[in-house]
């Protein structure tokens, strides 16, 4: 049974791409055939975190225009077998595509592929429109602050309004240090302001620039802490109950000082 | 240093003034963005009003009728008409 999922924010900026590339792989790790849309027309970037933005040579437009057949425009992932990602069009706007045409492409998809994400663009426009017209489950990504959790707010309710009634929550970037000294919002509070269920917790880590750097996402790193989250979530994506991982800093000099606090 | 003992004394961590806040914003939030109409909503206050009015004699200014959205046992997100209406007097 193959699952169609947008991944959403509202706010732009929040690691809708990063969460896109990096669940994906995590899936693709485990097996699973995934193909990821790009659905930001006119601001391509899920081939660059992907590190595959050299294979591009069709994208979505040509697909549903019927330039090209939609393998043409699919491309492979370098490293997990099973990855494939179809590139969004740089040089056309929000309109080039149709809720209509993005349904028929995922049913398209659906009959080759296990899961199928979708990259959603920023905003409440046709763009996120289109972008959620073939998606039958929504991952709703924010980070502890106050203009992501109200634009995250705002989406939970378009996502109502459009029959995606059970939306499930990353928050991103969460800064362990601030929320101890309370100056960050908790993952408590934040679930309780947005009332929907809690899919994972991605710490704030230097990793993710540096992997998205490299084109190679975290989730292929065993030692990457948001790597970890991420192959978390896309084990409770499986319906797999995995805890939420401690985000307390597990490094050499913190046990070392644990070890000294317990005696 | 001098920023902690400024946050010692002023004990509200941004943290908690950031989500006291959001609690406030967002249920404006939701009934202004919500689908059910203003109007839908006086329409159904008004005829909520007749209809209790006839049995008990309701605190007019203090009825409270409005849309909030929550989660159900199983995680799906509704919205659902949630109706304050204080009782004066039962009329016998």
């Amino acid at each position: 049974m193959s699952k169609v999922y947008v991944v959403t924010s509202g706010k732009g900026g929040v690691g809708k791409t990063t969460t896109t590339a990096n669940i994906g792989t995590a899936l693709a790790m485990e097996g699973f055939k995934v193909v990821l849309i790009d659905a930001d027309i006119g601001l391509r970037n899920l081939d660059l975190i992907m590190g595959l933005e050299n294979r591009v040579v069709y994208d979505l437009v040509n697909v549903v225009e019927g330039k090209c057949r939609l393998k043409q425009a699919l491309i492979k992932d370098k490293r997990q077998r099973e990855l494939y990602m179809l590139p969004a069009a740089q040089t056309r706007d929000k309109d080039a595509v149709s809720g209509e045409q993005m349904k028929k492409l995922c049913e398209d998809l659906k009959q080759e592929f296990d899961y199928i994400l979708i990259d959603c663009p920023a905003g409440i426009e046709q763009g996120f429109k289109n972008a959620i017209a073939g998606a039958e489950d929504a991952i709703v990504v924010t980070t502890p602050e106050v203009s992501a959790v109200r634009d995250a707010d705002r989406i939970i309710g378009l996502l109502e309004a459009n029959g995606l009634r059970e939306p499930q929550l990353i928050v991103n970037r969460v800064r362990t240090d601030m929320v101890k000294k309370g100056n960050m919002m908790n993952v408590e509070d934040i679930i309780e302001l947005l009332a929907i269920k809690l899919l994972g917790v991605v710490p704030d880590d230097e990793d993710i620039i540096i992997t998205s750097n490299k084109g190679e996402p975290a989730a292929m790193s065993d030692k990457s802490r948001p790597g970890m989250a991420y192959r978390n979530i896309s084990k409770r994506m499986q319906g797999e109950e995995i805890p939420i991982m401690e985000l307390d800093e597990d490094g050499f000099f913190s046990k070392f000082k644990k070890l000294f606090r317990s005696k | 240093m001098f920023d902690n003992l400024l946050g010692f004394f002023s004990r509200q961590k941004s943290g908690n003034i950031a989500k006291d806040r959001m609690q406030v914003l967002l249920a404006i939030d939701r009934q202004k963005t919500s689908v059910i109409s203003e109007d839908v909503i006086n329409k159904i206050r008004e005829e909520i009003m007749e209809v209790i009015s006839r049995h008990l004699e309701i605190d007019l200014a203090a009825l409270d009728v409005k849309v909030e959205r929550t989660t159900d046992s199983s995680g799906r997100v509704v919205s659902a008409v949630v109706a304050n209406i204080p009782i004066n007097k039962v009329k016998i």
